[in-house]
């Protein structure tokens, strides 16, 4: 797999203080290394490299984020939904957030996908939804007056 | 009866002011690096912060903020949920007081939070104080301008009728 375009540094500072998964979902999809990364590996060279560094025994700062990155730069990919199927078979379970991931990413690539007219649209805002929840399509921005 | 811990995680019961329903989620697990974290953290900002805990992976900072360090809460959908039940309304910088929230923002939402522990007040540096949990790491004492999350940010304050 070609890293070298990884800036493994930066990455390894937004994961250090990521606090929940939206934020390195954002953070990560963001950067232009990993979206490098996309495009210049095969979802197999990606995936393998991921069951590589998930089948160490512990992983370190660098192995969880560079676990992270290969994670966001398969969601970015065009086959991410041929892929999406194959991570069930990965030790997934030893990254805090990786299925949280996996679910934004799957948000994410509907909503870009063309729409179309004659079938309805998933709502996004549905995906994490509590049971009584009632304003859950509200969102707070930087402008938003509460 | 407590939930069933899987996969080092379990939720507990939540709600706003209202009673809605707070999703979150508690995990029992550090990684070691975290421990080497917080020397990065030092070096990057020497004095200006203060460590007042271990890390810890119960809690993160929204946790820290609106469920007092029991567990961690992850939607933006849901800060929107507890600010309006429980009537936070929004304060100016200089006003704000300890026991205030600060939340920061960035293009898509709401990236942190934590708790005001100093005012403006009698302080020559016109910027408060807060009390914050960075990532899965540890809680952090800092001037709200000096942390990893940028300089937009805003004070919240129940006021409830």
């Amino acid at each position: 797999m070609n890293l070298y375009k990884i800036n493994l540094p930066e990455l390894m500072e937004l994961y250090s203080v990521a606090n929940t998964p939206n934020f390195i979902f954002n953070k990560f999809r963001a950067n232009s290394s990993i979206r490098a990364l996309s495009s210049t590996n095969s979802s197999d060279a990606l995936i393998k490299n991921l069951d590589e560094i998930l089948n160490l025994n512990k992983l370190q700062l660098q192995d969880a984020t560079l676990a992270y990155a290969i994670l966001t730069a398969l969601s970015l990919n065009k086959d991410w939904p041929n892929f999406r199927n194959k991570l069930v078979e990965q030790p997934l379970n030893k990254l805090r957030w990786a299925e949280y991931l996996l679910q934004l990413s799957d948000i994410k690539n509907v909503i870009t996908t063309t729409i179309n007219p004659y079938k309805p649209q998933i709502s996004s805002s549905n995906k994490f939804k509590g049971s009584n929840a009632t304003n859950s399509k509200v969102t707070l921005m930087a402008d938003n007056k509460l | 009866m407590p939930n069933l811990i899987i996969n080092n995680r379990r939720t507990i019961s939540l709600q706003t002011a209202e009673g809605n329903d707070i999703p979150n989620e508690q995990y029992f697990e550090i990684d070691e690096s975290e421990w080497s974290k917080i020397g990065s953290f030092e070096t990057k900002y020497g004095a200006s912060i203060v460590r007042r805990t271990d890390p810890t992976g119960i809690y993160n900072c929204h946790g820290l903020t609106f469920a007092s360090r029991r567990t961690s809460l992850y939607e933006n959908n849901f800060l929107t949920t507890i600010l309006k039940d429980d009537g936070y309304i929004e304060v100016q910088a200089s006003d704000a007081l300890g026991g205030d929230v600060i939340l920061y923002f960035e293009d898509f939402g709401v990236t942190h939070s934590g708790l005001v522990i100093e005012s403006t007040a009698n302080s020559l540096v016109k910027i408060p104080k807060v009390c914050s949990k960075w990532g899965h790491n540890a809680e952090y004492i800092h001037f709200a301008n000096m942390s990893p999350y940028g300089q937009e940010y805003k004070f919240y304050r129940v006021r409830k009728k």
